[in-house]
């Protein structure tokens, strides 16, 4: 065969739902609910459409903890779609297939070819000569270099390592799993490396090829814009174009910063927020839902105000994104404004007074200690988990209020100004 | 100031009682009493000696108030002040000898404290404690305002944080319930994750449901195979028993076979053939003879039938002829009557034109001369137009003369009428006249009304005796307001229950010492006792006679008779010292007679003061009572407040009253204005119409004057509108009228030129009346109609006659082509024979037709009959060929042996054929060979059997195959589908909700600690001197489980509240009453120190404090007091004696001073 294509997909996490999405009127939560399967979906039908002779799966097939069986049912389906259309599936475990259960129990369709678990193995695609090199995680925490062991490359073939791993050095937030360099892949003098593990699509290297092509449906506000597949073109045994990346998400996350320094009230803000958010839709949407991360930014006399009605604002900005679509998602409001300095110094009053103190609080730690108790009781209660671990629930359950106290200070000043006047 | 002693001198139950409080560095001392020892008498004493006696005190039970007595020794720094306080208004301050003092000298050291604040600030048992406290609380006294003012800018903040505090709890809180949004978002978790549990399969599940489905086919693939084995032997025993009964049949037909030997091989039909050859040639020869018999019959009638063709032929001619001949008859029989009309027609036509004046010509010159339709149909159009044309006319005419009369007669109603009246006044005045309704009435009433109020005022005024006076008077009256004249009836009745109580005690008092009265004198009658005035009396006579006689012996004054006198003198002593030896002999008797006499002098003494205070109540209510006049002078009254009380209320009745009068005048008045002005304005209007009111009539007599003009004008008015509706009606009618005539004259016109020209046109005399003209067109209508009928009947005479000449010639024509002869004979009997002879001719021709068409079918029947028997004959020719046999007899033989060994041929095939079938597809050997020595009854023996394992079998199938499907179906549930990945899908998204709720409510906590901290630094700079006192001496006081005091905010109120166990702040309402108790006590003694700080060094006075404390907090309060103590004197007063234990282990010895009462 002088020429064929194969795709390269990982971190397809079947079934793991997004996160962070507090649902409301008029969002389009059906299309979430299913999204990683529709991402997969996805992922087939470009197989199928793009005639390529096999599909490599770099790991991460499913979510560690996941452990309904029909998600196993359904990969099992669409592998079907995929041996119908004589196309081979080459399929490496990753450390969250290592610690599923599906990985261990579920039977696969015979076009469905998975590297073991106990040492490197290789495949022949024999259709295309392609000769195909991996070794399946047999524990979640892998911590060896697994590309040191793999074979050298066979001569007059395509020569393809598949590897889960972060590479040496890490990818943070991804865990350094199956260590290695790029220039130990090289030497073993592989065309084409595909790699799994980190999410976001990185050409680590062109000569060789080593590609990691991202997963293949954003799951929460970190994994914002296009993911899908890379799909390769082999021509006479030798890959000689880039390979080409294929969006093949279901849905869509993004961020939206907009600065509303220039507003000096709510209609100016909301006139920014419609024209960031349909900015942002119309650029990143591509025809999919899109759930948006906004945050106000800018120096403004607003903040205060705005921090005095956080609840209200994030209805605002669900208000105005739902007009503009109904496959606009607003995730989260953030509000990263700062006042501008305009106080003339303490006032006599009672209020002066009290905002001149309240100014102080932030930075007092018996204070910052009395919140903590206070909040210790709600923070047993409630799921340690809640809220992700970079925001402010996670802060306050490290202890630091710093924050959220100086965030309280400006929506208390707005406040009390508010009842003043 | 101090107290360094405090005397008791009259006070209560104590006499020269006598407290002394040294003074020390500490200056506290508890002065202990058992109960009803008299610690509040003394504190009330205290209070009597700084600020004087009340008017009323109870503690003059055992002294008359008048004899109370207090005193002290104060001092002030170096100062000392001994003084004594008695009762009364004025100069009760002493000195101890009786010298009175100013009271200036007490009050410098009193700092303007009076008797009120001293005893809320300075003086406390446990129930003003109490009140002081809470007037703190309510910051209704300078120490709670103090404590409270910084808080008072706080408010706005207070209710924000209530607000945030209630925004938190919308969100979360401890309890859980469905309105709080994290719950509602954790509950929408929890059952989506419920869900996805139930939705998801477990691979272990999975994998027992497909081992299972596995097994199951395992074992069913087994029964069915064993059964397919069981199957195929029993299809071989039934088979080989289907094929053994036909094989036995198929030898036995074999063998029949063989014993017919050869067999000419006829076809199946052969006997059939010959039977039916035989019959038809039976039957063609009987037919052959009857054909020939009818032919000979039929020749023998055809002979003698010859036919004449002439009137066959000519036949339609003679028919023609007669149709033709009733119409002939016909005309003929009507010639005559057609002759007779004709001539009355000639004689009608020769009358209408003599008529006419025209010439006897005839019908068709008179035809001629006929004018044309058109010109006698536009003569008689004009004729009708004429007659309607004058009738309009004539209608016009009438009409028009109608209306110019009507005209005239409404013109000279209208010249007669009498000009209208502008009623717009009256009406206006009318309606004012009659919105007052019944005026009269009203004024009636009103006066009545006055009159009545007037009587009832004039009653009032009365009721107001000894004061006389108009009602203006009255009320410019300047008396005493109604709180003074209550006061001063207060203070009257009071005066007077104070002297009524007085004088009966007086009574009481004075009966009292009569009674004791009766009972010396009782005692000296009755008893040996000498009574002590008995003894005094005899002494002092004794002394009287003595002193002159001693005057006598120093040569002071001589005695007249000095024997006499010491006579005397000595009867004198001895009666004395016999009285003294009485007395004393008699000690018991004596005492009591003394008793009796002490008690008679104190009841004197007691009436005396009694006498005294009641002189001074009446002088004190004569006072008051000439006051009470002073202030009613000039009011020409001296009542006193009591009766004054009743008459101020008479006299307010008497002022309503009055008011009541003034009203009613006021409400007659208007009214009578009133009807005064609509009256006058009435009688303008009338006047103005001409038409005055008749002198001194009333308003209502006015009104009805009015109204009746106001109809008679308005029906005049009426009346000249209806007149000029009519008017103008008229005129238009009477110009109506003349246009119509008009219109009529000038049609008539129009209509006569074109009669003269339709005249001349018809060519009749244009001089002729229409009258004339009109009936000479009905002439020439009958003319034309007479010549009508004439022509008509001309021509159908000459019809008749011309068709009967040409209906004889044509029958005589036919009769020579018959060949009849004509002769004379009538053209009717010749056209009959004619007829007559073509009947004949056309009958003799069917006769002979139906002969020949007889001997025709003879000959064929002929012919058939040959024909059949020949075709007969033929048929048999192929069976003598096959059989070789031409007799007859032996054919027949041999088709029956045919026939017999065709049937078995058949039976073999049939038996072969089953058995094929029974075979199974086996060929017929193989069957045959099979079934030979077969034993039937074996067989079925086999059979059974195998059909009864073979159902047990399937019975097995049946029922694994269900559990296979159950199995199968439990297995094909556990499908990829996607509910579980949709519940966590839901589940991640309400999890999402929980954690913005949950951050929503960490900011709003942090908003409200840091509010709370706000707050809490901005008391705590605002905090006064006297709340941190105060918060120390609580905390004290509670052993620290209270550590500071605040000032709250309860919602927009200030309240104090106490920081507790955990910091938790405890409003004054968490607290137990003992707490209360100290919290009251810390603010008081705050307050106090702050007071003395400020000056006023008062002692400070505590009845029982402790009462609610236990044993350690009693310790610190005297901790705590001793502390005060070096500030302020403190006099602890107690009934405890254990709290004198609890203070002496308190404090240090010398730090406490205890006093005791008892």
């Amino acid at each position: 065969m002088a020429s064929y294509k194969f795709l390269h997909a990982a971190d397809i996490h079947l079934d793991s739902p997004l996160r962070g999405l507090s649902r409301y009127e008029g969002v389009p939560a059906d299309d979430i609910r299913l999204a990683t399967r529709a991402a997969l979906d996805n992922l087939v039908d470009a197989a199928i459409a793009e005639e390529v002779a096999f599909v490599v799966i770099a790991g991460d097939l499913y979510d560690g903890d996941w452990p309904h069986f029909g998600t196993g049912l359904f990969f099992c389906a669409a592998m079907g779609r995929l041996a119908k259309a004589g196309i081979d599936v080459f399929l490496l475990y990753g450390n969250h297939d290592a610690e599923s259960v599906l990985t261990r129990k579920l039977p696969l369709p015979g076009n469905v070819h998975v590297f073991g678990t106990r040492k490197p193995a290789t495949f022949v695609h024999q259709a295309t000569g392609a000769v195909l090199h991996g070794w399946s995680y047999r524990d979640k925490d892998t911590r060896d270099n697994l590309a040191a062991t793999y074979p050298a490359a066979q001569a007059g073939r395509l020569n393809i390592g598949v590897l889960h791993t972060a590479l040496a050095g890490g990818r943070p937030p991804h865990a350094p799993y199956a260590p290695c360099t790029p220039q130990e892949l090289a030497a073993k003098g592989y065309d084409y490396w595909a790699l799994g593990h980190v999410h976001d699509f990185e050409v680590v290297s062109t000569a060789p090829m080593i590609v990691f092509p991202g997963n293949l449906q954003g799951r929460n506000i970190r994994e914002v814009g296009p993911k899908g597949a890379v799909l390769v073109t082999v021509r006479d045994d030798r890959i000689v174009e880039a390979p080409v990346r294929l969006a093949l998400d279901a849905v869509r996350w993004a961020r939206a910063d907009i600065d509303v320094a220039a507003a000096t009230g709510d209609d100016a803000l909301h006139r920014l927020l419609q024209d960031g958010l349909a900015r942002i839709h119309g650029d990143q949407a591509d025809g999919r839902p899109l759930m948006v991360r906004v945050a106000l930014a800018g120096v403004t006399a607003l903040h205060g105000d705005l921090s005095r009605r956080r609840d209200a604002l994030r209805e605002e900005v669900r208000g105005i994104a739902v007009a503009i679509s109904d496959r606009l998602w607003i995730e989260k409001v953030v509000l990263r404004t700062a006042a501008p300095d305009t106080r003339a110094g303490p006032g006599s009053g009672v209020l002066d007074e009290l905002a001149a103190l309240m100014a102080q609080g932030p930075g007092d730690a018996e204070l910052a200690a009395a919140l903590r108790a206070d909040l210790a009781d709600f923070l047993a209660r409630t799921p340690p988990e809640l809220g992700g671990g970079d925001d402010l629930l996670a802060d306050v359950r490290r202890g630091e209020v710093g924050a959220v106290l100086a965030d309280a200070a400006a929506a208390l000043d707005a406040l009390m100004a508010r009842d003043a006047g | 100031m101090r107290f360094a002693e405090l005397e008791l001198l009259k006070f209560g139950r104590f006499e020269d009682c006598r407290l002394q409080f040294p003074a020390d560095a500490r200056d506290l001392h508890v002065v202990v009493g058992s109960n009803e020892a008299g610690k509040t008498t003394t504190m009330a004493a205290i209070a009597a000696l700084l600020f004087g006696f009340p008017h009323i005190t109870p503690y003059d039970f055992r002294f008359d108030k008048k004899l109370l007595r207090v005193g002290a020794v104060l001092q002030d720094g170096d100062a000392a002040l001994n003084l004594r306080r008695r009762s009364g208004r004025s100069g009760t301050l002493s000195d101890p000898a009786g010298q009175v003092l100013d009271d200036a000298a007490l009050a410098g050291m009193l700092a303007g404290y009076g008797s009120d604040g001293f005893h809320r600030m300075f003086s406390l048992d446990h129930a003003r404690l109490r009140d002081g406290g809470r007037a703190i609380l309510d910051a209704r006294d300078d120490v709670g305002q103090a404590i409270f003012a910084a808080g008072s800018g706080l408010t706005g903040v207070a209710k924000l944080l209530t607000t945030l505090e209630d925004e938190a709890r919308q969100i979360w809180a401890p309890r859980r319930a469905a309105d709080r949004r994290y719950y509602a978002a954790e509950k929408i978790h929890d059952e989506a994750r419920a869900r996805q549990k139930t939705a998801q399969i477990r691979p272990a599940a999975w994998d027992d449901l497909r081992q299972t489905v596995e097994r199951l086919d395992g074992v069913l693939q087994g029964l069915r195979d064993r059964r397919t084995v069981l199957e195929r032997e029993r299809a071989d025993v039934e088979r080989r028993r289907r094929v053994l009964p036909h094989a036995a049949l198929l030898a036995q037909v074999d063998a029949d076979l063989a014993g017919l030997g050869a067999v000419a091989d006829l076809p199946e039909d052969a006997a059939a053939t010959q039977a039916a050859v035989a019959t038809d040639l039976a039957l063609a020869e009987a037919e052959t003879r009857a054909a020939t018999a009818e032919r000979q019959q039929v020749l023998a009638a055809l002979e003698p039938l010859v036919v004449d063709s002439r009137p066959i032929d000519l036949a339609g001619d003679i028919e023609a002829l007669r149709e033709t001949k009733g119409a002939i008859d016909k005309g003929l029989a009507d010639l005559p009557r057609r002759q007779a009309e004709l001539g009355i027609g000639r004689r009608r036509l020769g009358e209408l034109q003599h008529e006419l004046g025209w010439p006897a010509d005839g019908a068709a010159a008179t035809r001629a001369r006929l004018p044309p339709r058109a010109g006698l149909a536009a003569l008689r159009e004009l004729l009708e137009q004429r007659g309607g044309l004058d009738g309009v006319l004539g209608g016009a005419t009438t009409g028009e003369d109608e209306a110019r009369q009507t005209l005239d007669r409404v013109r000279q109603r209208l010249d007669g009428l009498a000009p209208a009246r502008d009623l717009d006044d009256l009406r206006a005045a009318l309606k004012v006249a009659r919105a007052l309704g019944d005026i009269d009435d009203a004024i009636r009433a009103a006066e009545r009304d006055g009159a009545k109020r007037q009587a009832a005022l004039d009653v009032a005024i009365g009721q107001l005796a000894p004061w006389t006076g108009t009602p203006d008077q009255l009320r410019r009256l300047v008396v005493p307001d109604e709180a003074t004249a209550a006061a001063a009836m207060t203070e009257a009745a009071r005066a007077e229950t104070a002297v009524a109580e007085l004088r009966r005690l007086l009574q009481a008092d004075i009966d009292r010492r009569a009674e004791l009265m009766l009972r010396r004198d009782q005692a000296l009658r009755d008893e040996a006792g000498v009574p002590p005035d008995a003894l005094a009396e005899a002494r002092r006579r004794r002394d009287a006679v003595w002193r002159a006689v001693r005057g006598h012996v120093l040569g002071e004054a001589a005695l007249d008779d000095p024997r006499a006198s010491a006579d005397a003198f000595e009867r004198q002593s001895a009666e004395a010292d016999g009285t003294a030896d009485r007395r004393y002999a008699a000690a018991e008797q004596s005492a009591r007679l003394a008793d009796l006499q002490q008690a008679l002098e104190r009841q004197s003494l007691v009436i005396d003061q009694r006498g005294e205070a009641l002189a001074a109540a009446e002088s004190q209510a004569r006072t008051r009572a000439a006051a009470w006049l002073a202030q009613l002078d000039g009011t020409g009254l001296r009542l006193a407040p009591q009766p004054y009380g009743a008459w101020a209320g008479r006299r307010i009745q008497a002022l309503a009253r009055a008011a009541e009068a003034d009203e009613a005048g006021a409400v007659l008045d208007s009214l009578v204005q009133r009807c005064q002005a609509a009256a006058d304005r009435l009688a303008a209007a009338l006047a103005a119409l001409g038409a005055p009111a008749p002198g001194g009539s009333g308003f209502a007599v006015l009104v009805e004057h009015a109204e009746r003009l106001e109809q008679v004008a308005a029906a005049e008015i009426q009346q000249h509108r209806d007149l000029a509706q009519e008017h103008a009606a008229a005129t238009q009618a009477l110009a109506r009228a003349a246009a119509r005539k008009a219109a009529a004259e000038r049609d008539l016109g129009t209509w006569q030129a074109g009669w003269t020209a339709a005249v001349a046109t018809a060519g009749l005399n244009d001089a002729a009346a229409p009258a004339v003209i009109r009936a000479q067109l009905a002439l020439i209508e009958d003319l034309r109609g007479v010549v009508d009928d004439i022509a008509q009947l001309e021509h159908r005479v000459e019809a008749i006659e011309r068709d009967a000449a040409a209906f004889a010639d044509r029958v005589r024509d036919l009769a020579g082509r018959c060949g009849l002869e004509a002769g004379t004979q009538p053209a009717a009997e010749l056209l009959a024979a004619l007829a007559r002879a073509a009947r004949q001719a056309r009958e003799t021709q069917t006769r002979r037709t139906a002969l020949e068409g007889q001997l025709a079918a003879a000959d064929r029947r002929l012919r058939d009959a040959g024909d059949a028997g020949a075709r007969a004959l033929a048929r048999l020719q192929p069976l003598t060929q096959i059989s070789g046999i031409a007799d007859p007899a032996m054919l027949a033989e041999a088709i029956q042996r045919a026939g017999r060994a065709r049937v078995l041929r058949r039976e073999r095939d049939r038996l072969i054929q089953e058995i094929l079938s029974a075979g199974g597809g086996q060929g017929l050997e193989a069957l045959l060979a099979e079934s030979a020595g077969a034993d039937p009854a074996a067989l079925a023996v086999r059979a059974d059997d195998l059909q009864a394992e073979i159902a047990a079998l399937s019975d097995q199938i049946a029922l694994h195959t269900g559990d296979r499907a159950t199995a199968q179906g439990n297995f094909a549930r556990l499908d990829g589908g996607p509910d579980a990945a949709i519940a966590a899908a839901d589940a991640e998204q309400a999890r999402a909700e929980m954690a913005v709720q949950a951050e929503a409510y960490v900011r709003k906590r942090a908003e409200i600690a840091l509010l709370r901290w706000t707050i809490g630094r901005y008391r705590a700079e605002k905090q006064t001197p006297l709340l941190r006192r105060a918060a120390d001496l609580f905390s004290r006081l509670t052993l620290g489980r209270y550590t500071d005091l605040l000032v709250d905010l309860d919602g927009d109120k200030a309240r104090l509240a106490a920081l507790g166990p955990d910091h938790q702040v405890v409003p004054v309402e968490g607290m137990s009453e003992g707490t209360v108790d100290q919290l009251f006590l810390a603010l008081r003694l705050a307050a106090v120190e702050d007071t003395v700080a400020a000056g006023a060094r008062l002692p400070f006075l505590a009845d029982d404090l402790f009462i609610n404390y236990d044993d350690d907090r009693a310790r610190a309060g005297f901790e705590i007091l001793a502390e005060v103590s070096t500030r302020t004197q403190v006099l602890f007063f107690t009934h405890h004696q254990h709290l004198v234990d609890v203070a002496r282990a308190a404090l240090q010895p010398g730090h406490l001073a205890v006093c005791r009462l008892d």
